[in-house]
Order: structure tokens, then C-alpha cells, then sequence
């Protein structure tokens, strides 16, 4: 599971143990994905659903998972800031724009309190700025990592998950609009090539503090 | 190609955003490139003084929406007000920076106007036919190159943080035009009640000539005095990558990247930072990195002028009894 999404997944169980209610775990993906939906079971969602969609692009993947949404009428989305994949960081607000629902990205905290019907949100906006907003629901919250503590699941509740049935929605490729997927070609895939020169040093511990520390007096 | 590259231009408390030089910079080079306008867009409340930076900056066209209720940025307002603007000027490339602001409503203005939207590019390059990008995935461990051929009449992209090309000497002074917000007759569904910037109590890390950051590789909370042992034994201050916020070791201003500070000190010590992109983005202008971390192949090492790829809690202690013995 994403490490993102782990912490979204996180926030959810804290907020039923808070508010009541139920939880479903949903995953766009072919059979591979399961793994990911039984250890959202093992740690306690109500309903795990595999979309069984193309999922080739975040355009898609919202696509498909806007189709299902409609039919579940959530009344809070939660979603990770990004994959670690493809890291567009593009899912939840593409999502949020094709259901004309409101959204916010990079939230740090969840208050249910004090308007029915409302949620009072804290979020980053980055270089160290922070906004407190309230969300009218239902709604999508794209959730910054660190938002809950994470939790240790036993492999033994996962072992216990494997034997349930998930659910599956299927959503076939001629369903969705193809809105504004971007008709992007790959052309190469490469490792990072360094950006400086760096000079690695080596020897033993005493040798590197010396030559560090001498590098360091010349650069400050 | 002719037409109008955009810029949106990002500001808060009156100074524009860390990445809008290197966007400008790359927008005037991609517009050289196509032979096209470049043009910004910047939507807020008395903008004179950002309207006034921006004029220097060697642009063709400067579009503003200055009213008060833009004083207080509003996803949900700025997502329509942005994409009617956007619709309205209709350029061909739309760049925006790769921050918050940017990840909250660029792929929802990209579903308003039907625009693609490529985030994150490191790198991006317009050509007559097709726009060629690059990205990072699976954490930054690889970078693919992509095409998109044709380009299709509207295009957005966010850019990451990186290379400023010197290409803003003003050579014009910019039209100015004033565009004007439509009404919205629906009920909002967000309302900000405040927006702050983190309370640093006294350190400020964007200022510090030193600095040590400590990641993940720090391995627990009790060792975090290594780093503060050695910035104190230099002369610096202490900083830290997301993980370590995260887990409530330090509190957030400390943090150095896209969500904490963006920070250009002559020496940063990265400890234990494997280097994913949103930590670059805040410490790429460091003038001298030294990077810490057991595992060579770690991204942070790109941008390190000196490395040592060995066992953080083994060499720490050694490199601050040497700073400590050189200081004294």
C-alpha cells in the first residue's frame, strides 16, 4: 500500500472510532491489487472493493473510480497527496473535479466537529503556511502523511483477511469519457544522472571526520 | 507556433512563491523556442507591488484579478476564477510551479477547461510539433521522458524546482490587463477560517549559513542530539526531512522541503536523507552539500558535492569530536 494512503487508511479508523460509521477501502487495479485491499481488511475496514478498470493514468483511474463513487454515495472521500509510482499526486482532486465535489490537498488534521454536515480541516500550502478551512460534505481530502501515528497490523489478521471475499466492480474501458487524458509516449526511462560531481570520501572513520570537517571550514 | 505561454504566478504576504524566477525563466526560454507571447496570471488583492516585481522580469503580458474577496486564497473559489481567466486568455502552454497550491486545483481547473495536465516535470521543452517532458517516478528512483504529439490546443504542466536559466533581464515593459472575476450565484462549500505561516519560536533555519538535516536514517528519537551536537560544534542550525515530522520528533518548522522551508545555505549536512523529490525541492540551492547515507545510490547524492556512504551512527560522533577539536 502506498505510504500515503496507509496514513489516509489511518485517519479513517480514527475518525469511525471518534464518529461511528462505516468504512470501504477501494482499489482501481487487476488481481494484484488485492493484497493491498486485504490489508485494509486486516485492519479493520468495513467493505474493500477492487475496481477492476484500466488503470494506465490518473485520468482514468479517477475516471473509474468516479463511476463507483456515484454508485456509493460516500460522505468522505479520503485519498494519499500521491503515489509512490507514478507520484502525479493528480488522483484525488481529478476524482473531486469529476464528481463537482469540494476538495483540499495536504490536510494534516480532520475535525468532525462543530457543524453537522461540515468538516473543519487543517491543510499545508507549503513553505511552512498553513490554512484551516471548513468543507461543506460529502467531500474529498487528499491526506499529508504523518496525519495519524501508523498502525502495526499482524501478519495474522492479514493470513485471517486473504480468506474473505473482496468485492469487485468492474468498469469497462468503454465506459469512461477519456476526458483529458494526456496522450503521452514514452520514450526513455533512465536513472537520475547526478546533478554535481560528488566526491565520495572513504577511509577510516577518523579519516573521513578529518577530511569532512576540513571541506566543511572551505565552504563556510 | 506562435500564441501565448502562461505563467501563474504564486504569492503570499506580498512575495511571490520560491519557484516563480525558475518558471519565468523557463517559460521566456520555451517561448524563444515556438516564437510565442509569455504571459502571466496572477490572481489576489492589491497586487501593485507583485504586478510591479513581475513587470521587470521580461514579460509580454501581465493578466490581473485584484479584488478583495482574492485577498484570502480559496481552493474552491480560486479552481473556477482561475480556469475562467485561463479559458478566457486560452494560451497554449499553461505553467504552473509543482506546490500545494498548485497539486489542490491544477487538476481540477485541467477538468474545467478539458486541458491535459503533466505534473511534476523536471523538465520541459516545446517544439513546433510536440512537448517533450520529463518526470520522475516510483519516488524519484527513475525518470521517464515523454512526448505529447500533437499538442493539443491547450496544455498545462507544473514544473519542479531547480535551474533558474538567466533569462529575466527586462527587455519591454509588460502590458497590463485587468480581468474581471464572474459571479458565482452557488453556495459555497468552503470557508477559510485562517491561513499562518508556522511559528518558528526564535529559529528561522531559512537564515542559517549551516545547516545539519537529519531523516529517517537517524533511526530513532534519541539519536537526534547527533545532529544537534554537530550544528552546535558548527556554527549551524537543525533541520530535518518529512519522515522525521511525521513521526513528531521535530515540530514542523523545522522541516525542509516542498510542504516546510526552501533553504540556500553555504553548507547543508544531509544526515540520513535519502533525497525523495519534495526534500530536493526545498534544499536544492545549498551552494555546498554534504550528504550522509549508507546507501550510495540514494537520490540525495545527485546533488552532493561530498559524500560519505557509510553507517550514520558509526561516523557521526567522529565528525563532531573533529569539528569540536577544530573549533576550539
Amino acid at each position: 500500500m502506498n505510504e500515503v494512503d496507509q496514513y489516509a487508511l489511518e485517519e479513517a479508523l480514527a475518525m469511525r472510532k471518534e464518529l461511528g460509521g462505516t468504512i470501504t477501502a477501494v482499489c482501481v487495479g487487476d488481481l494484484t491489487c488485492q493484497e493491498v485491499l486485504y490489508v485494509a481488511k486486516a485492519k479493520g475496514v468495513n467493505r474493500a472493493i477492487r475496481v477492476n478498470a484500466p488503470c494506465a493514468n490518473e485520468v482514468l483511474i479517477a475516471e473509474a473510480l468516479a463511476e463507483v463513487f456515484r454508485q456509493l454515495k460516500p460522505d468522505l472521500v479520503l485519498a494519499g497527496v500521491e503515489s509512490s509510482d507514478s507520484m502525479t499526486g493528480q488522483t484525488g482532486i481529478l476524482l473531486a473535479a469529476m464528481l463537482g465535489l469540494p476538495f483540499a490537498y495536504a490536510v494534516t488534521a480532520i475535525e468532525a466537529r462543530p457543524n453537522v454536515g461540515w468538516v473543519r480541516v487543517t491543510k499545508e500550502l507549503g513553505e511552512g503556511i498553513c490554512q484551516v478551512l471548513e468543507i461543506k460534505l460529502p467531500a474529498v481530502l487528499c491526506v499529508q502523511s504523518g496525519i495519524q501515528p501508523l498502525k502495526y497490523t499482524p501478519p495474522a489478521k492479514i493470513l485471517q483477511a486473504r480468506k474473505e471475499l473482496l468485492e469487485v466492480y468492474s468498469v469497462p474501458e468503454s465506459s469512461l469519457q477519456h476526458s483529458v487524458v494526456p496522450q503521452l509516449r514514452f520514450t526513455d526511462v533512465f536513472k537520475p544522472q547526478g546533478i554535481k560531481r560528488t566526491q565520495m570520501l572513504s577511509g577510516t572513520s577518523e579519516d573521513i571526520a578529518v577530511a569532512l570537517v576540513k571541506k566543511i571550514m572551505e565552504a563556510r | 507556433m506562435a500564441g501565448q505561454i502562461l505563467v501563474f504566478i504564486e504569492h503570499y504576504d506580498g512575495e511571490f512563491r520560491a519557484i516563480t524566477q525558475r518558471l519565468l525563466s523557463i517559460g521566456r526560454e520555451q517561448a524563444e523556442c515556438v516564437d510565442a507571447r509569455l504571459a502571466a496570471l496572477v490572481l489576489g488583492h492589491k497586487l501593485d507591488r507583485i504586478v510591479g516585481s513581475l513587470s521587470e522580469m521580461n514579460l509580454d503580458t501581465i493578466f490581473t484579478v485584484d479584488e478583495e474577496q482574492f485577498e484570502t486564497y480559496n481552493p474552491e473559489i480560486c479552481t473556477r476564477v482561475v480556469s475562467e481567466a485561463i479559458g478566457q486568455i486560452s494560451p497554449r502552454l499553461v505553467l504552473f510551479g509543482d506546490t500545494h497550491m498548485t497539486r489542490e486545483i491544477a487538476p481540477a481547473i485541467s477538468v474545467a477547461l478539458n486541458a491535459p495536465f503533466l505534473s511534476g516535470c523536471l523538465e520541459i521543452e516545446l517544439t513546433a510539433t510536440k512537448l517533450v517532458v520529463t518526470q520522475p517516478k516510483y519516488s524519484g528512483s527513475v525518470f521517464v521522458r515523454a512526448e505529447l504529439e500533437p499538442v493539443p490546443g491547450m496544455v498545462m504542466a507544473s514544473v519542479q524546482s531547480g535551474v533558474v536559466h538567466p533569462q529575466l533581464v527586462c527587455k519591454q515593459l509588460p502590458e497590463i490587463i485587468l480581468i474581471k472575476a464572474g459571479t458565482n450565484n452557488g453556495e459555497p462549500r468552503i470557508r477559510v477560517l485562517e491561513t499562518t505561516a508556522a511559528k518558528a519560536d526564535g529559529i528561522d533555519i531559512a537564515k542559517a549559513s549551516i545547516i545539519v538535516a537529519g531523516g529517517r536514517g537517524l533511526k530513532a528519537k534519541e539519536n537526534l542530539p547527533l545532529i544537534r551536537d554537530l550544528a552546535e560544534a558548527l556554527g549551524g542550525a537543525i533541520a530535518c526531512s518529512r519522515p522525521l515530522c511525521d513521526l513528531g520528533w521535530l515540530p514542523a518548522h523545522y522541516l525542509v522541503g516542498m510542504s516546510g522551508k526552501t533553504v540556500s545555505p553555504s553548507i547543508y549536512i544531509a544526515c540520513g536523507i535519502s533525497g525523495a523529490t519534495q526534500h530536493l525541492a526545498g534544499m536544492s540551492g545549498a551552494k555546498c552539500v554534504i550528504a550522509i547515507n549508507n546507501d550510495a545510490s540514494a537520490p540525495i547524492y545527485r546533488l552532493a558535492d561530498y559524500g560519505v556512504a557509510r553507517d550514520l551512527l558509526e561516523i557521526l560522533p567522529a565528525i563532531i569530536k573533529e569539528a569540536q577539536k577544530t573549533n576550539t
